[in-house]
């Protein structure tokens, strides 16, 4: 498909990295004036972006440089959607701020704007040098949150999180290197559409693998992820599951969608890939049972779900990279409603473990209805989002596996992630019935729904199930350049 | 390409049966905290109105020509790469006979049901909860129903599994208080089970189950580029058969097999007994159980026609015929034994699915289908009916006595003689009874395509199940209403008679929906003779034309069928016999040794239930453990201190060069130059 040129992307980018020192300024105004400002205008511009698809299939060249090339922003199919779910969640996840926080928290909003644009960035960056740029970005955005906001182990756990996540950044920097060292240009825009896989493309291939399993929290590189999204103040923890899985698809994606689309039919790097994500969804599924509070399962739970994006990756097809940037997007709603939800217990029950909740269904029937739909979503199951995502990585992955010949290896991973899936509805149905249901606890006496606080995770919910009834909406749009 | 293909204006009730009961639990929610009887007129008006419409769809049967499609686009794919495997899903609705037929028992039986709940959950304090489930339950399996593609269906499919999951966890407190483990648990000793994990238990056995059938969908799309019913029965006749049919077959079966808690994902039924009455009446016996014979009638065309060409896919019937077979004599041993009203009927339920399986499964094997197919389709109708009046009536009697063990009750005849009634009609319908009663019609149907068949071992389990199910409906009947009164539970939890005001028949509300289901039992039985024919006619030309078979429909030989006749009764006579002298003429139970160690292996549920706990739940517990444990605050944990003390020591190493002394610096930096030169040199000389 065809991208028209559109200084479109270049204001979306400039008017996000300008409301930060907005929200800074806006401070004076009132404590909830930066949430509210931030909220608004991140799901202004997140519902524009979905309801014209004026982005879709847009570019804007922003430099040439001598020998860097072409410095440019665009939004094919893959990106524009992706986007649009970062600013509807990030606006929710800011309007549930003004709604309801105890002390305020200043400079906050700024940071979590900062953030928000580096993902956006990211999300749009045409050249892979603007793509680490924007990464490191969002790197210390979100470490500079956690250091100052996070909870009581907030130091421990935001250096953790920094010289990991760093480690990761710097892994994908030289595998950028090294695939522009093989193919010439770093510009998704002008990148030969089928380069042979040299040797030293396939070591750059498995460079950025290597920072993608840090920055998604693959295991054996997923210490950071437990600590730091326990430690995280909810907002930014929310915002962070999203981005958590969502970069490390999108740059999956990216890169084989537009880089080297050949280099998924090495056996190899598909096979590592689908052997990665079907140890992920097992060791985080299982791991997420024996958790002792909502924030860790919730961590393990991610390391669960990031197995599904490298299976529907390693499928190399149209449906499973459908399936991948659905599962993204399905994945950050629920994990963010979730993350919501765990800091309202956190905030007005004083805990969330789940030993010392219970019985809260029927004292908080809107937040526990909204849990329980969250992680059914995530465990893929119908009407919501999640259940697409599910289907579409599913199907992709048995299309590859007949198109390739029938090998019993990718039929194993096949039959043993669809059997998996029992084990995300074990884990969320587990959580659900420790926290809402049996007799009240002392620490569940007081708990009543915030309405106010309700609102942002009821649209993050009926997001999940009206995106599930209508899923055209995301398959009608995605497409990857240069398609 | 027009939006909408076919006619939505005209047949509007295809898709307002399923939208009604949803605007209705919408409606509900709303109504939930404002006015109480506004919300329970509307939660059992809307069912009664898709019950209209589906009677609507009824009238439609002798004219129109079936089948009919209405669709409109649903998923697209916007891949411009020209090898899609599927173009896109479009949404449908499938009208024909078995989709009207299902609509009008899921409806029908579903609006009595609901009647019956007002007065039954009237006395718990908020049930906005209750009424949006039952409404959104029947909207769910209507929309299953009337699905024409796979993947919608997949829709329906989980949202009846969601309210069946938020059902028979309604009681969510799983209170251990002695009166509501006697109501609401179920269970005894180390089987015993709240509701809440009841529920969670049904949802994750279920889903296991619907992965596979996943995996089975998108195998089946995969090899014939559709997932409309209809599509695929179009193609897959031609070009041949493809490997991936056999696997996908039995994979679908897989979700059937959980829905319908046939062997070996039979375990959780049982225990969702913890659900209120008309929960187990209308998810558990009446309707979402029969999905799974449902999803096989819809696919047995696509495999029928695909077993033509390639006989190896009559595996996939011969695989139900012997899942049904054995599941209903399994189930049917368990109903025997079991100490609790419900869980009787509950056994009795999966085992008489069985049947229905059984009898999908040998209409696949032979070239008379109908005759299975109609039979399994005529037991599915009259076991909804009669099983769903035997729920209502079983809640009534618990309401009444306090307890859902058996020993509780007795004697009750009296007291309670409506309701006696309301037992004992469909209890004789189920039993088999000829002439009278539906269940007579419908089960000897079955016996009939399975003795045509011949397949004689599939016969004799059925036969001897029989003999079993005529045992344990005896049994209960006669421990319930027989016999001397036993001290009501309630009273000995209470320490007195509090509960007097239970002794009798329950109101009309309650009472009249048991009854009316009961006249229906006999309606259905009365007419069986015409029905029977009705259905075979029906449903033998309709899948006949669907299939390509245009023949004569015959229902058998007389000889067949009076053999059949002859032997079911004489089954009847040996299962109902024992149990009558025993449990209504108060004869001592023979305590003969093998007898009771055979029992207590019957009521150790064959040790199933067991295996599953120690296979599956308690090893990924105990995994989960170790990961946590060990894993994850024992390996990584530690890797991560020494990776950071190692950095330490190297910085602390690294620091002793720092001495400051102007010798040392100049001696490393002038090293430092000496490796930069002989790199360049490296580099540029060659």
């Amino acid at each position: 498909m065809e991208l028209q040129s559109n200084p479109a992307v270049l204001y979306l980018i400039v008017a996000l990295l300008a409301s930060s020192p907005i929200a800074l300024m806006l401070e004076r105004l009132g404590r909830r004036a930066p949430a509210i400002f931030s909220g608004a205008f991140l799901t202004v511009s997140g519902l524009v972006l979905a309801l014209s698809g004026a982005l879709g299939g847009s570019f804007f060249v922003i430099a040439d440089l001598p020998f860097l090339g072409r410095i440019a922003l665009f939004a094919d199919g893959l990106s524009s959607p992706i986007l649009a779910a970062l600013l509807a969640v990030a606006g929710l996840v800011s309007f549930s701020g003004c709604l309801g926080e105890a002390k305020p928290q200043r400079g906050f909003q700024a940071l979590f704007l900062l953030y928000v644009a580096g993902v956006a960035g990211l999300f749009l960056s045409a050249n892979l040098v603007l793509v680490f740029a924007f990464l490191e970005l969002t790197l210390i955005a979100s470490w500079l949150a956690i250091g100052w906001w996070g909870g009581p182990g907030r130091g421990r756990a935001s250096i953790k999180y920094f010289i990991y996540t760093e480690l990761g950044a710097l892994m994908l920097l030289a595998g950028i290197l090294m695939l522009w060292g093989s193919t010439g240009t770093l510009d998704a825009l002008s990148a030969p559409s089928s380069t042979p896989a040299s040797p030293g493309a396939m070591l750059g291939i498995a460079f950025i693998i290597a920072g993608v399993f840090v920055k998604s929290a693959v295991f054996p590189a997923h210490g950071w992820l437990p600590d730091a999204y326990s430690e995280s103040p909810p907002r930014l923890a929310a915002a962070l599951s999203f981005s958590t899985i969502a970069v490390g698809a999108y740059l999956l994606l990216r890169i084989f969608g537009s880089f080297m689309p050949g280099a998924l039919s090495d056996p190899r790097v598909s096979g590592a890939l689908a052997a990665f994500g079907l140890f992920n969804i097992i060791y985080g599924g299982i791991a997420a049972i024996r958790q002792r509070d909502l924030r860790r399962v919730l961590s393990y739970s991610s390391i669960s779900q990031a197995g599904y994006v490298l299976i529907g990756v390693a499928s190399a097809t149209y449906v499973g990279f459908l399936g991948v940037l659905i599962w993204a997007v399905a994945h950050g709603f629920g994990k963010s409603a979730l993350f919501l939800i765990s800091g309202e217990y956190r905030g007005s029950l004083g805990t969330d473990s789940l030993d010392d909740l219970g019985g809260l269904a029927g004292k908080m029937p809107i937040t526990s209805s909204s849990l329980l739909l969250s992680f059914l979503s995530l465990a893929g199951i119908p009407p919501t989002l999640g259940f697409w995502g599910e289907f579409f990585i599913l199907f992709g992955f048995a299309s590859s596996l007949l198109s390739a010949g029938i090998d019993p290896f990718r039929l194993g991973v096949l039959v043993l992630a669809a059997a998996s899936t029992v084990v995300s509805a074990a884990y969320g149905l587990w959580t659900a019935r420790r926290i809402l249901y049996g007799e009240e606890t002392p620490a569940s006496a007081g708990a009543r729904d915030r309405i106010s606080f309700a609102l942002p995770v009821i649209a993050m919910v009926l997001a999940l199930v009206a995106l599930g009834i209508m899923p055209f909406l995301i398959t009608g749009a995605f497409w990857i350049y240069p398609g | 390409m027009a939006v909408f293909s076919g006619d939505w204006i005209g047949l509007a009730p295809a898709w307002l049966c399923w939208l009604v009961p949803f605007a209705g639990a919408l409606i509900v929610l709303a109504l939930g905290k404002i006015s109480r009887k506004a919300m329970e007129s509307i939660g059992a008006a809307s069912v009664a109105a898709s019950a209209a419409l589906a009677l609507v769809m009824a009238t439609w049967i002798p004219g129109a020509d079936f089948p009919i499609r209405l669709t409109a686009p649903w998923v697209e794919l916007a891949g411009s790469s020209g090898d899609l495997p599927f173009p896109a899903i479009a949404f449908g609705i499938l009208v024909d006979p078995v989709s009207i037929i299902l609509a009008n028992v899921v409806a029908a039986v579903g609006a009595l049901i609901m009647v019956y709940s007002i007065r039954y959950m009237g006395e718990e304090p908020s049930t906005t909860r209750f009424w949006f489930l039952m409404d959104a339950f029947v909207g769910s399996m209507l929309f299953l129903v009337m699905s024409d593609n796979l993947v919608q269906m997949l829709f329906g499919w989980e949202g009846v599994g969601l309210c069946s999951y938020a059902l028979i966890g309604y009681w969510y407190r799983d209170s251990k208080d002695p009166k509501s483990w006697l109501t609401t648990w179920v269970g005894e000793g180390n089987e015993s089970y709240p509701p809440s994990h009841a529920g969670m238990k049904a949802f994750l056995m279920t889903r296991f189950g619907d992965v596979l059938m996943i995996a089975g969908v998108i195998l089946l799309a995969l090899s014939t580029g559709s997932f409309s019913f209809l599509e695929i029965a179009g193609r897959v006749g031609s070009g041949g058969s493809h490997p991936l049919l056999l696997p996908a077959s039995v994979l679908i079966l897989f979700g059937a097999i959980g829905k319908s808690a046939q062997l070996p994902l039979m375990e959780w039924l049982p225990d969702a007994m913890t659900g209120p009455a008309p929960v187990s009446a209308l998810i558990h016996a009446a309707t979402m159980v029969k999905a799974g014979v449902y999803l096989v009638a819809r696919v047995f065309p696509i495999f029928y026609i695909a077993a033509a060409a390639d006989p190896g896919l009559i595996r996939f019937f011969e695989i139900a015929a012997w899942v049904g077979a054995a599941t209903a004599f399994v189930s049917a041993t368990q109903a025997a034994v079991s100490t609790e009203l419900k869980k009787v009927l509950a056994y009795s339920t999966v085992s008489q699915i069985g049947y229905m399986m059984l009898a999908m499964g040998v209409a696949g094997t032979m070239a008379e289908f109908y005759i299975g197919y109609a039979g399994g389709i005529f037991h599915l109708m009259s076991h909804a009916v009669f099983k769903a009046a035997l729920f209502l009536a079983a809640g009534a009697v618990i309401h009444a006595t306090g307890s859902r063990f058996m020993h509780h009750m007795g004697g009750l005849r009296k007291r309670m003689p409506l309701t006696f009634l309301g037992v004992l009609i469909p209890s004789l319908s189920l039993m088999g009874v000829p002439i009278l009663f539906s269940g007579f019609w419908s089960k000897d149907m079955i016996l009939e395509a399975v003795l045509e068949s011949g397949n004689l071992p599939l016969l004799a389990v059925s036969l001897a199940t029989v003999s079993i199910t005529c045992f344990y409906t005896v049994r209960m009947v006669g421990k319930v209403f027989f016999g001397s009164p036993s001290a009501p539970a309630a009273a000995a939890v209470n320490g007195g008679g509090a509960d007097g005001h239970h002794a009798g028949d329950p109101s009309p509300l309650m009472s009249l929906p048991v009854l009316a289901l009961s006249a229906a039992t006999i309606a259905m039985g009365a007419l069986g003779v015409y029905e029977r024919e009705w259905l075979a006619r029906l449903l033998g030309g309709y899948i006949g034309s669907l299939v390509g078979v245009h023949g004569e429909i015959h229902l058998g030989d007389p000889a067949a069928q009076i053999m059949v006749s002859g032997a079911s009764l004489a089954f009847i006579v040996i299962g109902a016999v024992p149990a009558y002298l025993i449990y209504v003429r108060g004869m001592r139970i023979p305590t003969w040794r093998p007898l009771r160690s055979i029992g207590s292996f019957f009521a150790n549920r064959w040790y199933i239930n067991r295996a599953y706990y120690a296979l599956f739940v308690y090893p990924v517990f105990r995994l989960g453990g170790w990961i946590a444990d060990r894993v994850e605050e024992g390996a990584l944990r530690s890797a991560e201190r020494s990776a950071q003390s190692s950095l330490l020591w190297i910085v602390g190493r690294l620091k002793k060069t720092h001495t400051g002394g102007l010798n040392e610096n100049l001696i490393a930096a002038l090293a430092g130059m000496i490796l930069l030169v002989a790199m360049l040199l490296l580099v540029v000389v060659p």
